[in-house]
């Protein structure tokens, strides 16, 4: 059975099928949400933004108010994470507007793929960079803080090694190590399997 | 464009969305969700369609790029035999010819979502150059796919029948 000799019943089968009549169903069709990954992505990308603006605008705020030098470092570092964070959201934002749903399948497919990898990793790479920037700001206010209490008393000794120094760098391995995981897994649960679709996609359409 | 003229030509030519939507979608949900989905997405783009292909060649883009990245709420495998029950056939014809198309939908579900675009496209009359322009790739690539496709497509469909 070939399927030219069915062309016109198939058509007509699929075209018949409709399960969404009333008429006013389509305009309220217009205001509804979209449920697609890269709506979710946009939405996710906006409520970032803000987030990152007001903690910038609160960085900044104590890297000028604070009274301690140390705790203005602190912050400053930080304002300065968090501004470029901001920037870099708004690149993102920037090409997930310009993402066009009437582009070739192709373009459309390999668009949607490079913009849910930009934000993939934009997401891995800030959590990555924010492990070690946490752990040595902790430790430079901690050793400006100590040293102005207590100005005669060595941090490094051995006793302050085994005893402070040993179990936090254990910590903090383990809690990076746990970070790295975590932060891979939850991003291959929310976007892996939609990745590997458009690749699969994207690669049935190129194979001849 | 205003949004009832949008409305107007959007009913004309519902028939690609519902056909697209009967071929990527399952569930009765899943239909109505990406129903909307496309409807949303032709709405949101209707400004840059510049007139420069057909209407409904704009239309079959916008459709088959939302179904394609469509995120199904449900597990994506299929419930094919429902959703081929659930198609509208036409009565009046013969038991044997029902069963022939019942076979071939079935197959016809069975296909990747690339290869279902390509039906969907050719069962509408496009050339193989409208389909490649449509789906980003050679009317060479087009005309390839397409003869392995109703060859599998025979395949399958007979495979069903005699097992029936």
């Amino acid at each position: 059975m070939e399927l030219d000799a069915l062309k016109d019943q198939l058509k007509l089968g699929l075209e018949s099928n409709r399960f969404y009549q009333k008429p006013d169903l389509l305009q309220s069709a217009m205001l509804m949400k979209a449920e697609s990954v890269v709506k979710k992505i946009k939405q996710s990308v906006v409520a970032e933004t803000a987030l990152a603006i007001v903690a910038s605008v609160a960085f900044v705020y104590f890297a000028f108010a604070y009274p301690s030098f140390s705790f203005r470092m602190y912050f400053g570092a930080f304002s300065c994470i968090s501004i470029s964070f901001v920037f870099a959201l708004l690149a993102l934002r920037l090409k997930l507007h310009k993402l066009d749903s009437d582009l070739s399948v192709k373009q459309n497919l390999l668009d949607t793929q490079s913009v849910i990898k930009a934000y993939v990793r934009h997401y891995f790479r800030f959590c990555m960079i924010l492990l070690p920037v946490c752990l040595c700001m902790a430790v430079f206010v901690f050793l400006f803080e100590f040293n102005s209490v207590t100005p005669n008393q060595s941090i490094f000794t051995f006793y302050m090694f085994s005893h402070l120094w040993l179990p936090l760098i254990i910590c903090y391995f383990l809690f990076s190590l746990g970070m790295f995981f975590f932060t891979k897994l939850y991003l291959q649960k929310l976007y892996g399997e939609h990745l590997q679709l458009l690749e699969n996609l994207i690669q049935e359409l190129e194979n001849e | 464009m205003e949004e009832k003229e949008f409305i107007a030509l959007i009913t004309n030519h519902q028939r690609i969305i519902y056909k697209v939507c009967n071929l990527y979608a399952q569930s009765h949900t899943d239909k109505e969700d990406l129903f909307q989905e496309i409807t949303l997405n032709a709405w949101k783009g209707i400004r840059n369609f510049k007139g420069d292909s057909l209407f409904t060649t704009w239309l079959y883009r916008v459709a088959l790029n939302t179904a394609l990245t469509f995120k199904r709420k449900e597990n994506r495998q299929r419930k094919v035999d429902s959703a081929v029950d659930a198609l509208a056939f036409s009565h009046d014809q013969q038991p044997e010819a029902d069963e022939q198309l019942t076979a071939m939908y079935k197959a016809i579900h069975g296909l990747s979502d690339i290869d279902k675009a390509l039906v969907t496209l050719y069962l509408d009359d496009y050339d193989y150059k409208e389909m490649g322009n449509v789906l980003g790739i050679t009317a060479n690539n087009v005309a390839v796919k397409m003869n392995r496709l109703k060859k599998k497509l025979k395949e399958e469909s007979e495979k069903y029948l005699y097992s029936h």
